[in-house]
This record gives C-alpha cells, structure tokens and sequence, in this order.
C-alpha cells in the first residue's frame, strides 16, 4: 500500500472504538476516531479521510442526519453506516440517503475488513475513472491543437 | 054507689084502656122503627133508646146461649139509663151475667114451653139473681107492684130467646100486645140475620174482588185485558203502565196496536195478538213493545182468551225480559268472545274436572293431543295421550289444587306431542270452584317455549363460550403482556449488550492474530486456536438469541401481495446451507395457487422451519416440503425424519422461550406462529418420538 488510506470512525463506546481501530490500524489504514457527531464533523473539515464508518446512534446527533451532511460535504468519502440489530427500513434509508455500505453490530472482523477494502477500490476506481478522462480530455485537446496547426 | 063506682070503674077503665093504647102506639111506632133496620145491633140499639125514652116501659131481650142452657142479655133498656141497679142485684155487668135455664123455673117456661107469663117482678128477680140478693130486692122492687111479661123469641119456630117488659100497669089485657111485639121483633131480627148473611155473601164477593184488584193491580209482570174481537184494550195494571210509560187514560179504550213497534203490525193486528187468538195453548211469544217515548222493550207475552159474558177477552200477560235479553246478550258475548280465545290462542287451554277429565279443550290442545275436533277429547284424561310419566306428574300437580286450592303458575314442563316432537311448555293451572268454594275441576293453559328455551339454551352455551373466549383473551392478553415485557428488556438488553460483543468480537480478532505472531509450539497455538474458535461460537450463539428477541418483540408489518410460494421456499432453500447427509425434496404441483402472503415474512417463517427440521436431524434425513389443497385452505407441510418431540412437549412448543434443545432458538417457532397468525393463518405440529415431525402451515383462501 503506497499511501496508507485513512478512516475516521464515529462511535459513543470507547471500547468499539478501540477495538476497531485497532484491527483496521492492523491492516495498515489510518485510523482517528471521534464519539461525537461534532467531533466528526469537526475532524472532517481539517483533514481528508477515505472513508468514515459511522454508528448510527450518537449521543448529540442522529447517526442518518451526520450522514447526510457528510454526503453534502465530502461525496468522495465512503460511508459505512453501523447499525444495531438492524431492520432493513433503517438500511433503506441510510442507503438512500448517501450510505455505500451498511454493517450489523456485532461486525465480524473479517467482514468489516472486506467491506473497507471494497468501497475503498471502488472509490479508487472512482478516482482512476476521473483521472483518466481528464487526461483523455488533454489528449484529445491536444490533438485538436495539433490538428489546428497542420 | 052503682054511678059512682061506674064512673070510677068507668074512668078507671077508661084510663087503663087509653094506656093499653098508648102501649100499642107505642110497641107498633117501635115496630116500625125496627122494621126498617137490617142490623141486629142496631135494632138493640133503637129498642133500648125507645124504652128508655117512654119512661113507663122498661125492657130486656135474653137470648140463648148456643148451647142452649143459659140466657145471656142481648139488650136491656138499662144500659141506656145507665142505671146500676140491676148491676147492683146482679153483681156483674149486664153483659156477662147468664141465666141458667135449669135453676130459673120461670125462664124455663117460656123457653122451653113457650108460655108467655105475666108475673110480678121480685118473682122473677129472685129467682134468676144470684142468692142473698133477696134484701136488696125486697128493699127495692118490696113494695112495687111492677109486673113483667114474658115471652118467646122466634126464629121461624125456633125459640131463641125471652122478650120481657116491665111496668106498673101490666094486665092481662098487655100479655097480646107485647106478644104482637115480640112477633115483630123476631121478624126483624130475623130479617136483619138473613139479611147480615146475605151481606157477608156480597162482603166476601167484593173481597174477592178486591183481592183478584190488588193481584191484578201489584203483579209485577204487566197485564192487558182487551177485546179479542175488536183489539180494544180494556184494562191494565200498574206495572203495564210503567211497562208502556203511559197513563190509564192513554191505554184503555185504545188499539192493542199502540202497544207494540210498527213493524211488528200485521193489517189490523200485531202478530203476536194475532198468533195467541189463533191458537189455544199458552204460548209465549217473545217481541217488543214500544213506550210513549218510543223505545223499545224486550217482552215475553202469555196470553189467555177467555169469553165472559158471550164476550172473547183475551188476557195477556207481559214479561219485560229486556235485563234478560241484555244478560243473554252479554252472555253470548262473552261465549262468543271466550271461543274466539280459544280457538284462536296459540297456547293450549283445558278444562278438567276434578278427576283431571277433560271436560273441554281448544284447539290448539286437540292438535297437541292429536284429535280432530275438540269434543273428542271430552271425557279423558292425559294418560289416553301423554307419556306415562308426564301423565302422572300433571295428574299429581292438578290433584293437589283440587286438594288445596292453590294453583300452578308457569311451570315449565317437557312434554312429548301426539306426533312425537318434545316440547317444553309454560303450563299455568288454576282451580275451578262452584258456588260453594269447592274445587270442582282445573283450568289449564301452557304456552310453547321451545325455542325460547333453546334460545336460552344457545345464550347459556354462548356466554359459556365468551367465558371461555374471554378466559383465552386475558391469557393471550397476559401472554403479550409477558412478550411486551420481553421486547422491552430485549431492545434494552440487545441495545446494551450490541457494543460489549462488538469489542469481544473485535477482541478476539486482534487475539487471533497476534496469536499468528507469536512463535511457540505449533500444537499449544493450535490449543488457544480452538479456545478462540469455541468463544467465537458462543458469542455468535448470544447474538443469536438477541436478534431473535428482537423479532419477536417488535411490531411487524406485513404487506400481503399476490405471492408464488414455491419461489419463497426455494429462494430460502438456496440462502441457507444445509448439510449433504439431509436429502431436500420439494413437491408444489403447477396448480398451487399464489398465495396473499407477505413474501419477506413468509421467508423468515420457512428459515426457522428448515433451520428446526436441520437442526432436528443431525446425522442424516430427509426435508420433505409439500403443498396441497383442501377446502378453503392451502396447506404446506415441512416435514422432517429427525429425532421428534416428546408428546408433553408439543402444547409448549409454540411459546416463546420455550426449548427442548440445549442451544435451542428459543423463539424460532415462536416468531414462525406470531408472523404466520399476522397472515391469519395457522401452524400445527405432528411428531413422534425416534421417527420425525411434520409441521403444517394453513393459510385459508379468504380472510
């Protein structure tokens, strides 16, 4: 992994933020952690993370309603939403409004670490797809320039 | 001497001749006075009034006793002066003194000799006044020289009593002209006897009259007498008068016609005047006479036509029976309304005599009993037609009011008909009594309550049946209270214990590979492995149990949609991993209707169920799962060949919590019934011990 990949998880129990931090920071990803919706908010405006996975109860704000901002705010960061036993009325929702991905406390380690990986290709892919029409863009400008002064 | 004493005896004679005419005037006046009378008292009366008043003569009659022995006075010239002395000699009133014929010589010779005497007065007292009177008469009559004559009283030849007259101057030459006088008063008394007998004749004739007046007049039926020729009345009493309301005047000597209605007139007559002048017999014709104010009155007439005096009177005699009409009209009202009772009352009604006999019965019981018409029921009894012991029973009910009196009131009785059906009645039974207060017999009426008392019947079995309903309603109530309760402390529970088993999971992870790292013998890493592995199970296991708590304590949705039920089971099937040692057979016919089913829920019930029948078969088996349809119903059975569930176990298998495994789901077919019953269908269970259990789903086609 040239660059390591950062992720910031959002939840009100120190002890699963300690614990999944510690197995993401096993895989090699940067890990910041925040156990408010504010404190989220906060860390995202000062730096860029990859993906965010958050719970979606909160003590100060609904866990849909910080995805929303989120999703206003930073479209290219992936969205892991952490739901409890889960229903799928509230998977519905946080996947309509924004969410990549949803995961069911208790979350299986090795799960949690496919579904990182995955949206994290897909956001690479993402970025790779951009990358490639801006310099498809150039190229073809290029040609026309050159074209022009034939 | 020969002058003189001529003219003395000359003048002498001279003046006794002009008083022995002096005492014919007299008698011959008196004679006349008393001819004229006809009655005996008066002609004493005048003869003593006469004597008295001619103060020369003095009088007395005596007349025989009727047995002939005594004389008694009749009259006495003494009465009228009122002089005591006779009663002073006699010492009794002149009225009850007697003469006995035996101890009086003198009387005795002119009663029963007939001889008239002339005798002196003291003679004739002493000898009829009663002894030691001799004084007294001798001081008073001593030195008179009155003299009496005597003689017999006649009827026809009968000697009935003495005459006697007393004076001073009584010769022989009087002796003629008191018997001429005699003569006379015997005539007259005779003449006034024939004379009282004739009157008593008449007496009791008008008597007779007046007494037939008074019956004629005071009966109280009303009386016409008419001519029958002529239809004149003739006469009428009172009470025909108040009979028509008119005057005697407005009726006699009026038309028989004005007696009754018009319409009753036949030509001259009325019909009912004619009817009785034709015929002999006393028949009594009923019709109506008319009043003065023209009202009608109901009459009955007897009539009799008589002739009196070559004359053809009839004689009617009017009854007014218009109470009686009226009573008889009430009483075939009353008849006429007691039959329409009887024959129109759906109730069964009897008479019975005191020997429980049916004296009468409507209608409605000869049906009951079976009979054509009413009368044939006269004469028996309910044993010709009830069930032995339904007979007796009534007998002993009716008997006992014929005892005491008291009656029976809405007895309910099951009693069986003459065509066999049981019904049960309403029966009231009340005594009959006569005049005298006897019971003599029964009146019944029973009223059908069959259906009333199936009715009943059905409400005691319906209010049986909401107990019941109620009772299973409190226990499901309690029983959600209890889920109720289990949801609450699941959400709290599963909310609380979600974070401590994400950081035992994550734990566990961050063992597992740190374990990787560190170097020690393979097999010790291997031992901790398996620790790991165990925990990890276990921890699955209490995450298990939470979701399903939650499951079955949240409210669910369920969205019914058109659904194909082999595509539910089927998608099931291939989500889940089931071991190669269980044999799935599956067998929906093309036919099988979709089903109005929520697919998802649908999906949840057939996880639990396969995963059970899985879980129940843990060397090897086979899922059988299959449809069919019956009646209004889909049917599908999961059936497997696993190890089966005690019979004690089966009522309980439904209830939450409930587990016969030791790491049972616990809610497994307790959220299969809850979201299967959402649907409005139904699961139930066959199992045997050893050899499998076959669980079937029924969804009904219209809910």
């Amino acid at each position: 992994m040239d660059v390591k990949k950062s992720i910031l998880i959002v939840d009100d129990d120190k002890g699963v933020l300690g614990v999944i931090k510690d197995i993401l920071e096993l895989q090699g990803y940067r890990v910041d952690t925040a156990e408010t919706g504010q404190e989220a908010l906060e860390k995202t405006k000062t730096r860029y993370y990859n993906l965010a996975l958050l719970d979606i109860k909160l003590p100060d704000i609904e866990g849909t309603q910080l995805l929303t901002r989120m999703h206003r705010d930073m479209p290219k960061m992936m969205k892991i939403m952490i739901t409890g036993y889960a229903s799928l009325e509230n998977a519905v929702e946080s996947l309509n409004l924004g969410a990549d991905a949803y995961l069911m406390k208790p979350i299986e380690a090795e799960k949690m670490l496919k579904v990182v990986e995955d949206k994290l290709k897909v956001q690479e892919e993402a970025e790779s797809m951009s990358q490639e029409k801006v310099t498809e863009w150039i190229k073809s400008r290029i040609r026309k320039i050159e074209s022009a002064h034939d | 001497m020969g002058e003189k004493p001529l003219i003395t005896e000359q003048k002498l004679m001279e003046k006794n001749f002009n008083q022995l005419i002096e005492a014919i005037i007299f008698t011959g006046n008196v004679s006349v006075k008393i001819h004229s009378l006809l009655d005996e008292t008066e002609i004493y009366r005048v003869l003593e009034k006469e004597f008295a008043k001619s103060k020369l003569y003095s009088m007395c009659i005596f007349l025989l006793t009727e047995d002939k022995s005594n004389l008694r006075i009749a009259a006495t010239s003494e009465f009228y002066r009122k002089n005591k002395t006779f009663e002073r000699i006699f010492g009794s009133q002149l009225k009850q003194f007697r003469v006995d014929l035996n101890q009086s010589n003198l009387c005795s010779q002119v009663v029963r000799e007939e001889k008239t005497l002339n005798i002196k007065i003291t003679d004739l007292l002493q000898e009829i006044a009663p002894p030691l009177q001799d004084d007294l008469i001798k001081k008073v009559f001593g030195n008179q020289t009155k003299r009496v004559i005597m003689t017999p009283l006649y009827h026809g030849k009968k000697v009935i009593g003495i005459f006697d007259t007393c004076s001073i101057p009584l010769t022989e030459q009087y002796v003629p002209v008191v018997k001429n006088f005699a003569r006379h008063l015997s005539a007259a008394l005779e003449l006034a006897e024939e004379h009282s007998e004739r009157e008593s004749v008449e007496e009791t004739l008008r008597k007779s009259e007046e007494k037939y007046r008074g019956l004629f007049e005071e009966a109280m039926d009303a009386i016409f007498v008419a001519d029958a020729e002529t239809g004149i009345i003739l006469d009428c009493n009172r009470a025909a008068l108040r009979l028509v309301g008119r005057k005697k005047s407005e009726v006699i000597g009026k038309h028989q016609r004005i007696l009754h209605s018009p319409e009753d007139v036949v030509g001259e007559f009325t019909g009912s005047f004619l009817r009785h002048i034709s015929k002999d017999d006393d028949e009594i014709i009923e019709t109506k006479v008319i009043t003065k104010t023209g009202k009608l009155k109901d009459v009955a007439i007897k009539a009799r036509v008589s002739s009196i005096g070559g004359k053809k009177i009839i004689q009617g005699i009017f009854r007014d029976i218009t109470d009686r009409k009226r009573m008889e009209e009430e009483l075939f009202h009353e008849r006429d309304l007691l039959r329409a009772l009887m024959d129109n009352i759906p109730d069964t009604i009897y008479f019975k005599d005191a020997n429980s006999r049916f004296i009468r019965i409507n209608k409605a019981q000869a049906q009951m009993l079976g009979v054509k018409n009413p009368a044939e029921a006269v004469g028996k009894t309910d044993f010709d037609y009830f069930t032995p012991e339904h007979s007796q029973d009534a007998y002993n009910d009716e008997q006992d009011i014929v005892k005491t009196g008291k009656p029976v009131v809405y007895k309910v009785e099951k009693i069986r008909r003459a065509d066999g059906q049981f019904l049960w009645v309403s029966a009231t039974k009340v005594p009959i009594k006569d005049a005298a207060n006897r019971v003599v017999g029964t009146v019944g009426i029973s009223r059908d309550v069959t259906e009333h008392r199936q009715m009943e019947e059905e409400l005691r079995r319906h209010s049986e049946q909401l107990e019941e309903l109620v009772k299973e309603r409190t226990l499901e109530l309690r029983n959600a209270e209890r889920l109720a309760t289990i949801g609450e402390t699941a959400t709290m529970v599963g909310h609380d214990l979600r974070n401590p088993l994400q950081v035992i999971i994550g734990t566990l992870y961050l063992a597992r590979e740190n374990l990787k790292n560190i170097s020690c013998p393979r097999e010790e890493k291997q031992k901790i492995e398996k620790l790991f592995t165990r925990i990890g199970q276990e921890i699955r296991y209490i995450d298990k149990i939470i979701s399903d708590l939650r499951d079955y304590a949240r409210p669910t949705k369920v969205e019914l949609e058109e659904t194909n039920i082999s595509d539910v089971i089927n998608e099931t099937l291939s989500s889940l991993t089931i071991p190669d040692a269980i044999k799935v057979s599956v067998t929906i016919s093309d036919s099988f209707p979709k089903l109005m089913v929520d697919p998802t829920l649908m999906r949840r019930v057939f996880t639990n169920l396969i995963l059970n029948a899985v879980q129940a078969m843990p060397n090897e088996g086979q899922l059988r799962i299959e449809t069919f349809e019956k009646g209004e119903a889909a049917f599908i059975n999961v059936q497997d060949t696993g190890v089966g569930i005690p019979k004690e176990n089966l009522p309980k298998l439904f209830q939450p919590l409930f587990t016969t495994k030791a790491k049972g789901q616990g809610f497994g077919l307790a959220v299969c019934k809850k979201l299967l019953e959402l649907h409005g269908a139904e699961i139930t269970v066959e199992s045997e011990v050893g050899k499998g259990s076959t669980f079937t789903i029924k969804v009904p086609f219209r809910r």
